[in-house]
């Protein structure tokens, strides 16, 4: 066991987590750079677990897909 | 008789290290403790209380009949562990004793592309398990919502629902047989008839289901053979926007009965869904306001079968006054299916931002009823929520089950979320009371309580014998005569009965 624990980590019956007290602060501050990253990695996360699913995601036809702004 | 239990104490440690060695034999508070989590919400106060006394991770059949026996022999209680993905209580011990924690047991013993069957040690990932079979073109469809990172034992023990179970069946369908170690320690095969590989068998009595779904009750599966299919060369995945929810539910009639084997499900979201994924998905691709509810649909098989079904699905969008959302809005949204509730980790208490987990109440009914039940959920959710203030309302969803077939039933989904910080004592009888009432409208809706996690924990378990009536008795029946000392997960689905005086 360490003799000091870093800022904002408890020890919890020899079990460390995260100080409860700042699981309350809200929003939590996160810089832009963050939010890009998160967004960012979670796409390409979901692209990564689609391509077990099948070769190909087949488009749908143009004269089919007009989108939002077209529908 | 009644049971009684004994405590794990230094001899049975012994004994434990004897058959699995040190290392794979776990006694420390964080080790133990990890081992009483489950999704599900629970008061954190009381988690000290349900950690096993010790866990143990064998890697071979004889090394799970070993340790059953010894806790059989002994009178100490045994819980199987998988992923501990599942959203009931099942790998959570109840009586503390030995948690079997069978993450290790996970080779591919055999892949046949003969027979197209995989044999494996059952506490493999889904997603391992395909990469695994991706070079031979064939692979395991499951596809439950934790495909990532839940296990296959994990879903036999529950049963569960896949979300391309209209395209290709559930877990039921899938395992064609297994060897499960009963909780006496003997080892037994099950499946269709005796054949390890055989689909289809009228030999017997079809044993295969009562080791799906029983919650870690009645044995552990050490080894599973498994249905493979061709790995699709293509899917197509679309969702639609309907300006009120009257108008989404309608339109599933059109998609279920649009005749077409590659459709994998048809989802409908609620408005209350609609309106929460605006609000607290920062990730969710913004639509028009006006949409209300939104219809999603998906096809998997080969290119020429899945593009023949996406211009019917496309023209089925159109004629039932669907908006068709887009592209990226329809791939995105459809792979998000594994993490669509893990992203936004936060919802609202009166109206101001906080930080919650959720939890999803399932069950299964029929499509006439489905306003019936939603009308009634969210009025008892909104009641509860008016009173509470930890908790939120995220919406509801309604899946089909074997859409192409038409007359599928539906797995219904309410999701509450939770501020887990603040659940003490009085707000987590509150959740169980919430989890009552909303079961109850289940049941009066001639529904099951569960058509994917199960019925284990407090709120709805009560209500399993009101649901299941003789079914029930002969569940209390057949506990008893594969489990005679109670051993094997107790406390689980009220089964505790089984054993009462004057019983079994």
């Amino acid at each position: 066991m360490p003799d000091e624990l870093p800022p904002g980590v408890v020890d919890n019956d020899g079990h460390y987590e995260v100080d409860p007290a700042l699981m309350s602060i809200y929003p939590q501050f996160a810089t832009d750079f963050e939010v890009d990253r998160i967004v960012k990695d979670r796409l390409e996360y979901l692209y990564w677990v689609q391509r077990h699913f099948a070769d190909q995601v087949l488009p749908p036809r143009a004269e089919d897909a007009p989108g939002l702004d077209g529908g | 008789m009644t049971v009684t239990y004994e405590a794990v104490n230094r001899e049975a440690v012994a004994e434990l290290v004897d058959i699995c060695g040190t290392e794979r034999v776990v006694v420390t508070p964080q080790g133990r403790l990890i081992r009483a989590m489950v999704p599900a919400p629970f008061p954190f106060q009381r988690w000290a209380d349900e950690a096993p006394e010790v866990a143990v991770l064998p890697e071979t059949t004889e090394e799970v009949v070993a340790i059953v026996k010894l806790a059989n022999r002994l009178r100490i209680p045994i819980v199987p562990r998988a992923g501990a993905t599942g959203l009931n209580d099942g790998a959570k011990p109840n009586r503390g004793g030995i948690v079997v924690d069978t993450k290790r047991m996970n080779k591919v013993l055999e892949i046949d592309t003969t027979d197209w069957t995989v044999t494996i040690q059952p506490s493999i990932n889904m997603l391992k398990l395909n990469e695994r079979l991706a070079p031979h073109g064939v692979w395991y469809p499951d596809d439950p919502a934790s495909y990532p990172v839940s296990i296959v034992s994990g879903r036999i023990g529950t049963g569960g629902w896949s979300l391309l179970g209209s395209r290709y069946g559930h877990v039921r369908d899938n395992v064609i047989s297994m060897e499960v170690v009963l909780p006496t320690g003997e080892v037994v095969e099950v499946g269709q008839g005796g054949g390890r590989k055989i689909r289809h068998s009228s030999t017997g009595y079809r044993l295969k289901d009562l080791f799906l779904g029983h919650q870690g009750t009645l044995g552990i599966a050490t080894q599973a053979t498994l249905e493979l299919y061709p790995r699709p060369e293509a899917e197509f995945p679309a969702f639609f926007g309907y300006e009120s929810f009257d108008a989404g539910y309608a339109a599933m009639q059109p998609f279920c009965r649009s005749n077409l084997a590659t459709l994998a499900g048809v989802i409908l979201f609620d408005e209350r869904k609609v309106q929460y994924l605006r609000r607290d998905d920062e990730a969710y691709i913004p639509e028009p306001e006006s949409l209300q509810s939104i219809v999603a649909v998906a096809a998997y098989g080969s290119e020429g079968e899945v593009a023949a079904a996406r211009d019917r699905l496309m023209r089925i969008g159109a004629d039932t006054g669907g908006r068709y959302l887009g592209e990226e809005l329809s791939e995105l949204d459809w792979a998000s299916r594994h993490d669509r509730y893990a992203t936004p980790l936060h919802g609202r208490s009166r109206d101001r931002a906080v930080h919650m987990s959720w939890h999803c109440e399932d069950a299964a009914i029929t499509y006439s009823q489905l306003p019936f039940v939603k009308r009634r959920w969210h009025e008892i959710a909104d009641r509860y929520i008016a009173e509470h203030e930890v908790f939120d309302n995220w919406g509801m969803f309604f899946y089909t089950n074997n859409a192409y077939k038409g007359w599928g039933d539906f797995l219904v989904e309410i999701d509450i979320g939770i501020w887990e910080q603040r659940l003490d004592e009085a707000s987590w009888r509150a959740w169980t009371d919430l989890k009552r009432e909303i079961t109850q409208v289940s049941l009066d809706a001639g529904g099951s309580i569960s058509a994917c996690h199960g019925a284990t924990r407090e709120g709805e378990v009560e209500l399993v014998p009101a649901e299941l009536g003789g079914q029930f008795d002969l569940m209390l029946k057949l506990k008893r005569m594969l489990d005679p000392n109670n051993i094997m997960n107790p406390g689980k689905y009220l089964l505790d009965q089984a054993y009462q005086d004057g019983e079994g």
